[in-house]
């Protein structure tokens, strides 16, 4: 059974104003648990409005959210319960750091869930070891840490709920290269340590190549692709059109392809390309 | 929740309104204003309304959009005509209630009140929707301009006004971004007493005011950058012109002032004994 399941989703900003507008049209995808889901679309198709409908911050005009099979919205004074199980990094979570300590601030979470104290400290320690936040940096103020600790204590935060999904908007947004880098370790060690299903959103190819099982892409507020990487990646010309990019893995393959060569389809991946280069050589070699 | 603050916000459409010369809206929603208070009689404060509902009709933006603004203040005007109709005493009682005593005076009193907070919200919001913010503050900069001549500095003024204005969307959109952050991780600030309440804020304020803070130094940066140093020799890239409209409509709310005074004056008799003749 799918853990998180949308069903028609459709959400309209002002509606009956001049300012209307249709943020989600009829969206359904589901994802079981297990699994990584990378959501990519340019600006305005729509994702940060899908991601805030997935965990009830926002209601659908109409269609169904269901996380473990349960409808979230069938009962509205239970909207909370679902927060806790479907946890929302948003896009630069470090504005949203406010205690006096890293800490504190990481148990705003658990603390609402309504925990004891010893599972609360527990929680906060295994959260900060996953975001790789060392205990040193605990007692400290939020806002003396470096932008990539800031980041990390943020989604620490959001992970130290123990959400049975997880969401991240754009996680990596701003950061350098080994910020980026831990945050997406963080991520797949989240995802195996747990089992959780993680989605998130970003305009990274290589990210969404190298972490995600299957990806959704959207266009406009609706839902143009959802699917694995290789067969995603495989219509790059769909996604230019949509002002994406394929990675840089793929983009080698097909300009290959286009020189003539026999090279397989489905490559996203550095790593496959260069086997699949190294297989070529040697068939090439033994044509010769 | 914060979307629904409609007072001050523009409204996009094609009138006669929105293409007037800002000045001449801010004179004329001041002068509605004045003649809300200077109309003491029924049919002078009839013409106001008339007046009033005129230029609504022509600013093209739905007549719902001005009833909602009227939808906050309903409580100021219920308060004030009580408190009208139990202390002004003239006129003749209408029922006591315990030691109280409610007057024909009080409560035509309150219902003048009433009256003429409506029309006063009305067409300050009739400004607000058919003018931008920027066309306001530079509408106001030079309507201020005189005051230069006391050594008021016209331009910072209008500058901090300016960007004040500018930056209530960014902040209402970083509010709500803030709070969905926090009601993602479980905070609740929709239920509890009041205390808790409050409390509630406290991780959604602190947020607020750092990046307050952070965008403040920024905006300082980056006007520096681009060699701003306040108001001496500024030119501007839009220049104000009066047009026919402009004048013609300034002229009409100067003869309505003075209509009005008039009828103030030599209709108050003759309408009250015509209308409370008896009671009077």
């Amino acid at each position: 059974m799918p853990i998180l399941s949308a069903q028609h989703l459709n959400f309209i900003y002002g509606k009956g104003t001049p300012y209307e507008k249709h943020a989600v049209h009829d969206i359904s995808f589901s994802v079981e648990p297990g699994e990584i889901v990378g959501i990519i679309g340019h600006t305005g198709s729509g994702k940060s409005t899908l991601m805030q409908l997935l965990n009830g911050l926002l209601k659908p005009m109409n269609g169904t959210v269901t996380v473990d099979g349960q409808d979230i919205w069938q009962n509205p004074k239970t909207i909370r319960k679902y927060r806790f199980q479907v946890g929302l990094v948003f896009q630069y979570p470090e504005y949203q750091l406010f205690d006096e300590t890293v800490e504190k601030d990481i148990a705003f979470g658990p603390k609402n869930m309504g925990l004891t104290e010893e599972e609360i400290g527990e929680r906060v320690l295994r959260a900060a070891e996953l975001v790789d936040l060392p205990p040193h940096l605990l007692p400290k103020s939020p806002f003396d840490l470096s932008g990539g600790e800031k980041r990390r204590a943020a989604i620490a935060g959001v992970i130290a709920m123990e959400p049975k999904v997880l969401i991240l908007d754009e996680p990596t947004a701003g950061l350098d290269p080994k910020g980026r880098q831990t945050i997406l370790e963080m991520i797949k060690a989240y995802n195996q340590k747990t089992g959780a299903a993680v989605l998130f959103v970003s305009h990274n190819m290589e990210d969404v190549a190298a972490l995600a099982h299957r990806v959704l892409v959207l266009s406009g507020g609706k839902e143009v692709l959802f699917d694995t990487p290789d067969k995603v990646f495989a219509q790059s010309e769909t996604l230019q059109n949509l002002s994406l990019d394929v990675p840089v893995a793929t983009r080698i393959m097909l300009g290959l392809k286009q020189k003539g060569f026999a090279v397989k389809d489905g490559i996203y991946t550095l790593e496959a390309a260069a086997d699949e280069i190294a297989r070529l050589k040697k068939e090439g070699g033994a044509n010769a | 929740m914060l979307n629904d603050i409609t007072f001050g916000q523009y409204y996009p459409a094609n009138s006669l309104m929105h293409r007037l010369d800002p000045r001449v809206k801010i004179l004329l929603t001041v002068g509605l204003i004045v003649l809300c208070f200077v109309a003491r009689i029924a049919p002078s404060l009839l013409l106001v309304a008339l007046l009033t509902g005129i230029l609504l009709l022509c600013t093209r933006v739905p007549v719902k959009m001005y009833l909602k603004t009227l939808k906050p203040i309903i409580p100021v005007i219920l308060i004030t005509s009580v408190i009208n109709a139990v202390y002004v005493s003239s006129g003749t009682p209408l029922f006591q209630v315990w030691r109280i005593t409610v007057t024909t005076g009080g409560v035509l009193t309150a219902v003048y009140m009433s009256v003429r907070i409506c029309l006063l919200i009305m067409s300050s919001s009739m400004l607000t929707y058919t003018t931008t913010p920027t066309d306001l503050t530079d509408a106001i900069e030079r309507l201020l301009t005189p005051l230069k001549w006391i050594r008021l500095d016209v331009h910072s003024l209008a500058m901090m006004m300016t960007i004040a204005l500018r930056f209530i969307p960014t902040l209402i959109e970083e509010t709500e971004k803030i709070m969905s952050a926090q009601k993602a991780r479980g905070a609740d600030v929709e239920s509890g007493g009041l205390l808790s309440r409050i409390r509630a804020l406290i991780p959604i304020l602190i947020p607020l005011l750092i990046s307050s803070f952070r965008r403040a130094s920024e905006l300082a940066d980056a006007m520096e950058c681009r060699c701003y140093h306040g108001g001496d020799d500024r030119t501007r890239m839009k220049q104000l012109h009066l047009r026919f409209w402009d004048v013609a409509l300034l002229i009409l709310a100067a003869v309505c002032l003075g209509a009005i005074i008039l009828s103030n004056h030599y209709l108050s008799g003759v309408l009250y004994s015509l209308l409370f003749g008896g009671v009077l």
